[in-house]
């Protein structure tokens, strides 16, 4: 039996490079003498196996599953995996740990916008010191605010205070420092919440170093993770979303404190993004002041309210940082020239 | 060519496989082919879609006449790959439940990027991250087929950084 007519040529007639012209037998056969193209970009060492944990590296000689993949594929595939699972790919070879590292910031970009695009404009980051203009960094940084941002008069007990030479010190990024440590000593506690007669442990005091000490260190330190890592950010977020779904649940089953439920069904739930809490219901935009404010804390979504007007939510927007720095400056430039006024009123009466 | 006409495939084993023409035309690759080629001299002859095995065809061609009437949806707009996490069509859910082995799911996630078919591409990546969906490492390794070539140190290091992101691993 003859082979079937093509309609293309075959990939193994195309692989010499000669090209024949069958149609004129007045020309010759051409010959392409020009030397193949050594592909050098990141898409090609991907294709190539290097970086996306290597198509050939095997285990008791089986091809690795995902090294089939092109890198954008393989991209895509890490772009729907959870934050969570992605720390634990991460740790399956060394090859995974430095591929999730090089391309963590697209990937959790990615995961981000996916899963977390409400729980994300509820959490924004405080903006890092060393990424403010020199000028508004020393104000910041100046003696004169030093009583407004020293660490060591500590607010609450369930949180630690930003330190001023890391974030900046304005209202919003206070807030948004405060936001996201309330979120991660939320997510530590959500245990005990879901058990009714568990109360939360009482702090003791006196001016000792306590466990309640070493737990907001602990609570920080992973905070300040998230500054430097979007994909600890993104972690942040996964986190925040299973605390959301367990204490509207826990919220739901208490139906004497006549309060507005917030909708959620089984297959939110399940599906792993905050899609559902687009819907309406209670704004949430004060930070608790301290832990027994989570006993009744239906969800913890600071900075967003409900517009009843557009019937949609609303989100304090980014640039508040800049209006807040705005403010800071404007109120020092007053202060130094009611400071110069007076100097120069106290040089004048000490003339006289 | 009428859209209910049949048109033969030929995979990169010789493997000849029939598909309508209409859900021929779910494969964006395939569909240009037919436009750009002159009917009279391709009539009757097998398109040959040499990147793809036959097994792997075969599962795209059942999947494309399945979803033949529907619209080809541009995956790359926003909102389309969330529908996807929240709710993978129960008919879908079941023809890559009765896939089972994973080197074919790969060599159906290929084809469908290389015959490009937006959708099938789509909900074959979201069943590949599906099944690494809350496995630890080592389950992780089993399942992908990974060497451990980190030392104990370098795992331990990793371990310890990321402690609060991964309690269970």
């Amino acid at each position: 039996m003859n082979p079937p007519t093509r309609i293309f040529p075959s990939s193994e007639s195309t692989m010499p490079k000669r090209i024949d012209v069958c149609e004129d037998e007045e020309l010759v056969a051409l010959e392409d003498e020009t030397e193949s193209l050594t592909l050098h970009s990141k898409q090609a060492r991907h294709a190539h196996g290097e970086g996306v944990e290597g198509a050939k590296e095997s285990q008791g000689g089986l091809r690795n599953f995902l090294g089939e993949l092109p890198y954008e594929l393989f991209m895509k595939v890490l772009t729907f995996l959870r934050p969570s699972d992605l720390f634990r790919f991460q740790r399956t070879s060394r090859n995974n740990h430095a591929f999730v590292k090089r391309e963590e910031s697209r990937i959790s970009q990615a995961v981000l916008n996916l899963r977390y695009s409400f729980l994300k404009e509820c959490f924004l980051l405080p903006v890092l010191v060393t990424t403010l203009d020199s000028s508004v960094r020393d104000v910041l940084l100046s003696p004169e605010r030093y009583e407004y941002t020293r660490t060591d008069k500590q607010i609450y007990q369930h949180v630690k205070r930003p330190e001023p030479t890391e974030t900046c010190t304005c209202l919003t990024c206070v807030h948004r420092w405060y936001a996201l440590s309330i979120l991660v000593d939320f997510a530590h506690w959500q245990e005990h919440l879901d058990k009714p007669y568990c109360g939360l442990p009482w702090v003791p005091g006196g001016g000792f170093r306590t466990w309640n000490d070493d737990m907001l260190d602990d609570h920080a330190a992973v905070v300040r993770k998230a500054l430097y890592s979007p994909l600890w950010y993104a972690c942040l977020m996964e986190t925040h979303l299973t605390s959301t779904t367990r204490s509207i649940r826990r919220q739901a089953v208490k139906k004497g404190n006549g309060r507005r439920e917030f909708e959620m069904t089984e297959d939110d739930v399940n599906s792993g993004t905050d899609d559902f809490l687009n819907r309406a219901g209670p704004s949430s935009l004060n930070l608790p002041a301290s832990r027994e404010f989570y006993y009744e804390l239906a969800y913890f979504l600071p900075t967003r309210y409900w517009g009843w007007r557009l019937s949609r939510w609303l989100y304090i927007p980014a640039t508040q940082h800049d209006q807040d720095i705005g403010l800071i400056l404007r109120e020092v430039a007053l202060r130094r020239k009611d400071q110069l006024a007076q100097q120069t009123k106290d040089e004048a009466s000490e003339q006289a | 060519m009428a859209d209910n006409s049949m048109v033969t495939l030929m995979a990169a084993d010789h493997i000849e496989i029939q598909a309508t023409l209409q859900a021929v035309k779910q494969c964006a690759t395939l569909g240009t082919m037919l436009e750009v080629l002159d009917e009279q001299q391709t009539l009757g002859l097998p398109i040959p879609v040499l990147e793809v095995s036959g097994e792997a065809l075969k599962k795209v061609i059942e999947w494309c006449e399945y979803h033949r009437e529907d619209m080809v949806v541009e995956t790359e707009q926003p909102g389309v790959a969330a529908q996807i996490l929240t709710s993978l069509p129960q008919w879908d859910t079941e023809f890559f439940a009765n896939i089972g082995d994973k080197d074919l799911l790969i060599k159906i996630c290929n084809a469908s990027n290389f015959l490009e078919i937006p959708l099938l591409l789509q909900y074959s990546i979201f069943v590949i991250a599906q099944a690494l969906r809350g496995k630890s490492t080592e389950e992780m390794r089993a399942f992908l087929n990974i060497e451990n070539d980190l030392t104990p140190e370098e795992e331990q290091k990793i371990r310890e950084d990321n402690a609060w992101a991964m309690p269970q691993n």
